[in-house]
């Protein structure tokens, strides 16, 4: 998925955020779990749509709200 | 009749000289992909059969049908196993599954069979997603990345270019090898947007082979980036379809600068994750049978 980096990243990055993907379900779901279980806490943000190359927003505008953008930071971030 | 490029060859597989009427644990895993459904059945934990078909529009009946063609001819019926797991992105839609696990964790784990206790990054490039999985020495997942939600770079766009230039998809990966000089790759590995950028390409002028040399190579890029996200670390494995289209590992090899161990010749790569859910179902029955 083509992508600028946009505020919000970058300001979760600030606080040890660490962007993983931008994805829906059934899939979605699996991967919260798994990264839970090494160790991560995981936040999900609304996909921003407005950041994707025009070929890639077409897609997931398919999906509405349902497509998320996954962060994981360990758990001992400081 | 149409031709069919993109199909593969669905087929099923029982392992010689393994009698399993003699086995003390029988168990299986269904691995229902978005693409391809798997089902293999493990006895005493070693691979006695297998089967791989696609998957058709109901998970639970294309769980059912791989499971019953892995068990055609063996003498076995699904009341003779004694556990099983389901995996992949239908694993929560296998109706006789006594449990599902995700498949990052069963293909880490089936890695580890196939190859051994060395490896530790595995790409699994399958029919709609890529995962770039790093394991201990015991298979177990230490860290993943899931690319986004996209068709571009996996198995489904081979499929979708194979069609397009009406060759098969076996051929994709050497014919795109068959370029003197390697073009720039294409633009987008996006499905949807491939197809005109080819067709624009092959009015153009440029042979197939340079076609499938561009998407190829573009694809590889896209793998690339996953796996130097998560790092690679030796030994380094691919499971999944495209690890199939020699295209895309030759070129991928390439960049990232390390190679892939060879396939296995008893073991088919896309089975990895039904594997390792198969050997969760032994753990799993030979933990029950110890707490009862």
């Amino acid at each position: 998925m083509a992508e600028r980096k946009g505020l919000r990243e970058k300001e979760l990055e600030r606080k040890g955020w660490i962007k993983q993907t931008t994805i829906g379900e059934p899939r979605l779901s699996e991967i919260v779990e798994l990264y839970k279980s090494l160790g991560y806490e995981v936040r999900l943000e609304p996909a921003k749509l407005g950041e994707l190359d025009e070929e890639c927003r077409k897609c997931y505008e398919l999906e509405g709200d349902k497509v998320k953008t996954l962060y994981v930071r360990k758990k001992n971030f400081r | 009749m149409k031709n069919e490029y993109w199909r593969w060859p669905e087929y099923r597989r029982t392992v010689p000289g393994k009698d399993w009427t003699e086995a003390e644990v029988v168990t299986a895993g269904v691995d229902v992909g978005a693409v391809s459904s798997k089902a293999v059945i493990m006895v005493d934990g070693e691979l006695y059969a297998y089967s791989i078909m696609r998957t058709g529009s109901s998970s639970p009946d294309s769980a059912n049908k791989a499971m019953n063609w892995a068990l055609e001819g063996t003498g076995m019926k699904l009341e003779d196993t004694q556990n099983v797991v389901g995996t992949g992105y239908g694993r929560v839609n296998v109706p006789f599954a006594n449990r599902a696990i995700t498949e990052i964790t069963c293909h880490a784990r089936g890695a580890n069979y196939i190859w051994g206790p060395t490896v530790r990054t595995i790409l699994d490039m399958g029919g709609q997603d890529c995962k770039a999985i790093r394991c201990d020495e015991n298979g177990k997942v230490t860290a993943f990345l899931m690319n986004d939600k996209c068709a571009a770079g996996t198995g489904r766009g081979i499929e979708v270019i194979a069609d397009l230039l009406s060759v098969p998809i076996e051929e994709v990966g050497p014919m795109s090898l068959r370029v003197e000089k390697e073009p720039e790759p294409v633009s987008s590995t996006c499905v949807v947007f491939a197809k005109s950028e080819a067709l624009g390409l092959l009015r153009k002028g440029w042979p197939k082979e340079t076609v499938l040399a561009a998407y190829c190579s573009a694809m590889a890029n896209r793998i690339a980036e996953l796996l130097r996200r998560v790092g690679v670390e030796r030994d380094f494995v691919i499971t999944g379809g495209i690890s199939k289209n020699v295209g895309i590992v030759k070129r991928l090899e390439d960049i990232i600068g390390i190679k892939a161990l060879p396939m296995k010749k008893e073991f088919d790569p896309i089975i990895a994750g039904a594997i390792g859910a198969g050997l969760f179902a032994k753990d799993l029955y030979e933990k029950e049978r110890k707490d009862a």
